[in-house]
């Protein structure tokens, strides 16, 4: 009498089981997916800082440099424009991680 | 009425001179033990069962594990793993500072350049240390990237010495700043209460919602610092 709803139940959990045999095949895409949202938050905080900390550091480095070699204005004014273009490439290079992200993503899914 | 900066005052507990060097144990240390207890004693209590069926405790701990492992498998790879102590230790000290500073009349170091820079200075060492290690002289490589023409390298080599060096810097200013600004900020607003009297409410209702606001950025933070050592990790680990 109840065995046609004790099969369905069983084929239940088996397709369950099916799905979640598959997810543990390719471990790291799920945590990825789960990873996302956290993650672009993470890098957006780091493109923010990091533009400005390349132009600090870059002058800070010069600013040293000069006082160690005694041309005080000319060191600093080239690190100070090397430091704009580090900081500008590290928010580059942070930018170009997320977009291989979700190239990933999409590679993954599709 | 206190400012609004005294509260990142550094004060002396116990004045102790070693060889002219002031090595004193400051409220700031004070909250660096407190948190450090704190999260060895949570560890240790919730993984003392090992139940197979873990109770609220060790479900606590296990997330928390899972969460730092998660983020170690996404941005370093299962090769990363070795770092798990490291980079869990520093995740459960910069988050507990974070919140433990929340309370009142404590304290909170992460507002501080030199505990925060002492920790991504710490990050840096090992990154170079493992980097030179694993990698010998090819761990140079991140200072000149391949298929650079040789007429760039005098322009390029300096800019990305640049961007290494300001890699601890960023790391460290994102911390302070953001731990800062949320204190500040909260002992402005409760200020005002004094000030205003009866319609004092508003900026006590005000201050609860920045708190809870400000509990969300002391976690989010210390994510962040956490996460940013794991891609600096990767970086160093696998020169390309």
């Amino acid at each position: 009498m109840g065995d046609a709803p004790e099969k369905a139940r069983l084929k239940e959990i088996a397709d369950r089981l099916a799905v979640l045999k598959e997810d543990a095949a390719k471990p790291h895409s799920r945590k990825r997916a789960d990873c996302q949202d956290r993650r672009g938050m993470a890098l957006g905080m780091r493109m923010a800082v990091d533009l400005v900390s390349g132009v600090v550091v870059g002058a800070g480095m010069g600013y040293v440099l000069d006082l160690l070699c005694g041309t005080f204005p000319v060191l600093f004014a080239v690190f100070l424009i090397f430091g704009g273009a580090a900081g500008v490439m590290n928010a580059y290079r942070a930018s170009k991680a997320l977009e291989n992200d979700r190239q990933q993503e999409k590679d993954v899914k599709g | 009425m206190s400012g609004p900066i005294e509260q990142f005052e550094i004060k002396p507990l116990m004045p102790l001179t070693i060889a002219d060097v002031n090595v004193s144990f400051t409220n700031s240390a004070l909250m660096m033990v407190i948190a450090t207890v704190i999260g060895s004693f949570f560890m240790l209590l919730a993984a003392r069962k090992k139940a197979i069926v873990p109770g609220p405790l060790q479900s606590a701990a296990e997330m928390l594990y899972e969460f730092i492992l998660g983020m170690i498998d996404a941005n370093i790879g299962t090769d990363g793993r070795r770092f798990f102590p490291f980079i869990f230790t520093m995740f459960m000290f910069v988050a507990l500072g974070n919140v433990l500073g929340l309370l009142p009349y404590s304290f909170t170091y992460t507002s501080h350049v030199a505990a925060v820079g002492t920790l991504a200075l710490t990050t840096m060492v090992i990154l170079v240390v493992v980097g030179l290690y694993k990698n010998g002289l090819k761990f140079l490589h991140i200072f000149c990237p391949s298929g650079t023409p040789a007429l760039l390298m005098p322009v390029l080599v300096p800019i990305e010495m640049i961007s290494f060096v300001s890699k601890p810097f960023s790391l460290t200013v994102r911390l302070v700043a953001n731990m800062m600004v949320g204190h500040i900020m909260l002992k402005i607003i409760a200020g005002f209460v004094a000030m205003i009297g009866l319609a004092g409410i508003v900026p006590i209702g005000f201050d609860v919602m920045i708190t809870i606001f400000e509990m969300g950025i002391a976690f989010l933070q210390a994510y962040i610092f956490t996460i940013l050592c794991c891609i600096y990790l990767n970086d160093a680990l696998h020169v390309h």
